[in-house]
């Protein structure tokens, strides 16, 4: 069988090829997105001004307040929530999946609370706390929950067999079973769960900050939309997408090093 | 012999899984420092044997006794070589030959001396702060092993730990048993459903029968160590077992 010479991993065209994929898709997107924004029939503005408005904007003040008074804004408020979410969820989970009685009490009511999205707590929420930074806390808190919740109980029921069976024939109690066996295998699920719960976090933060807001990115999005400033916008959206990711390699990093046996 | 030498006592158990009786009326004794193999027919409830004898599952009726007490995971040192490699994923070589210690709690420098002296006799250092899913089968098995002697086991069971290897990790490893065993000296019932291993490793060979199991016969293995599997009397021993086996 012939291999192909482009993929034969020590060659340099090999490498050469992977950084040059991943830097030609980028540019193709940009390209399309110029020529979009430049045929007139759209109100997209070019790449280019996006850029330079994305570095410019850090200058500016939008209502009042600096740019980075909002990007801060809005990582305080996911970040409290899933601060919040993961101290109280993963002990949630966990019992839920080791302790029968304790599932049998909190699972019907968890499993009915579980489908109501994170928006309808906003009537009921601000009728309580009224507006502010805890009420809009509390409804990402909402949204957060639920996935690290679902995973950390998932994880504990699923420990494999054979690891329970070693715990046991070396005679481990309950407690040293929890945590020298449980924890340890549930962690990569549990893991799984905050990673989707950022996700949805996202995702709830935004809603929360176009409704009503002062501050944050979600407000900035709203505020291009107001005023036909579709720039602003769409420097809302890359923002979002470039806090994301950062996101997602701190939990990689994250998890890299709670779970060393992990790496490869 | 008097009740004290005995190990193990198991008297006339029995278990059935509802209507299916898997074991029946077996008594057996094993002396302390013993090494016993169990052969049996697959599926003749070998592993559920196993699985009472460590109290993984209880026994319908019948005691089984370590020391002249009702066998307890929590106070007895059992150690248990499973089926499948069952190294825990999340440890390193050294923290999973430690495992069983300190789930006992005994003290660290009694842990530490008793973890380096295995590591050093079954060369293990090299690997210490790998995990063992970057090592091969056989290495896993033997870290297995390992943990399983560091307890410094008051019974040693072993459960068909060689089902799954080819042959010249069989050899390398039931030798790292004999040797093992030879020097620490405990207890073992080892199971297998290989003759030759059977009458390779063991002082005494027990047979089991067909479902429902009971001890069909006792036979004392009386050969000098390192045994040939080539030698007349070795051969003598594997055919008598694999002749009972066959004609139940």
């Amino acid at each position: 069988m012939k291999t192909n010479p482009l993929l034969k991993n020590t060659s340099i065209g090999y490498k050469f090829f992977y950084y040059i994929s991943s830097t030609f898709a980028l540019i193709l997107f940009l390209i399309l997105w110029h020529i979009t924004a430049i045929s007139g029939k759209t109100m997209l503005p070019t790449p280019a001004d996006t850029i330079w408005r994305l570095i410019t904007i850090w200058g500016t003040e939008i209502s009042n307040q600096p740019m980075i008074a909002h990007v801060g804004m809005s990582i305080w408020r996911i970040v409290s929530a899933l601060i919040v979410a993961v101290l109280f969820g993963i002990p949630f989970g966990v019992a839920m999946g080791w302790n029968k009685t304790f599932r049998a009490v909190f699972k019907p009511i968890f499993e009915t609370i579980r489908p109501v999205p994170p928006i309808a707590w906003v009537p009921l929420v601000t009728l309580w706390f009224g507006t502010g930074e805890i009420p809009r806390i509390i409804i990402i808190f909402m949204g957060v929950l639920m996935p690290i919740v679902v995973n950390s109980y998932a994880g504990v029921s699923m420990v494999p067999r054979l690891n329970i069976d070693v715990g046991r024939s070396f005679g481990a109690k309950s407690l040293d079973m929890l945590f020298d066996i449980v924890l340890p295998s549930s962690l990569g699920a549990i893991f799984a769960g905050v990673r989707t719960a950022v996700g949805t976090g996202w995702m709830v933060l935004l809603a929360s900050e176009m409704l009503a807001a002062k501050s944050g990115i979600g407000f900035l999005i709203m505020q291009g939309t107001n005023n036909s400033d579709l720039e602003l916008a769409i420097v809302g959206m890359v923002m979002i997408g470039v806090m994301g990711a950062l996101f997602a390699y701190g939990f990689d990093y994250l998890e890299r090093w709670l779970c060393p046996w992990k790496r490869s | 012999m008097s009740e004290k030498e005995y190990k193990v006592e198991v008297k006339n158990l029995c278990k059935s899984f509802g209507t299916l009786e898997v074991l029946k009326d077996c008594s057996f004794n094993i002396k302390r420092g013993e090494f016993v193999c169990v052969v049996g027919p697959t599926g003749c409830g070998k592993t559920t044997f196993l699985n009472t004898l460590t109290c993984l599952t209880e026994p319908t009726s019948g005691e089984i006794l370590v020391d002249g007490e009702p066998a307890n995971p929590e106070k007895h040192n059992l150690s248990f070589v499973f089926q499948e490699p069952s190294a825990v994923p999340w440890l390193t070589v050294e923290q999973n030959i430690r495992f069983g210690l300190e789930i006992k709690k005994k003290p660290k420098e009694y842990i530490d001396e008793r973890v380096e002296n295995i590591i050093s006799m079954m060369a293990l250092s090299k690997y210490r702060d790998r995990y063992p899913h970057e090592l091969s089968t056989s290495a896993e098995q033997k870290i297995v092993i390992g943990r399983a002697f560091a307890m410094n086991p008051d019974l040693l069971l072993m459960d068909e730990p060689y089902g799954q290897m080819d042959i010249k990790t069989r050899f390398y490893l039931e030798d790292e048993v004999v040797r093992l065993w030879e020097t620490l000296g405990c207890t073992i019932v080892f199971i297998t459903h290989n003759v030759e291993e059977a009458v390779y490793l063991a002082e005494r060979v027990l047979i089991l029968s067909q479902k429902p199991a009971s001890i069909k016969e006792s036979i004392a293995i009386d050969l000098p160590r390192p045994r040939d599997i080539a030698s007349k009397k070795f051969i003598e021993y594997r055919t008598h077992i694999v002749d009972m086996i066959k004609w139940w």
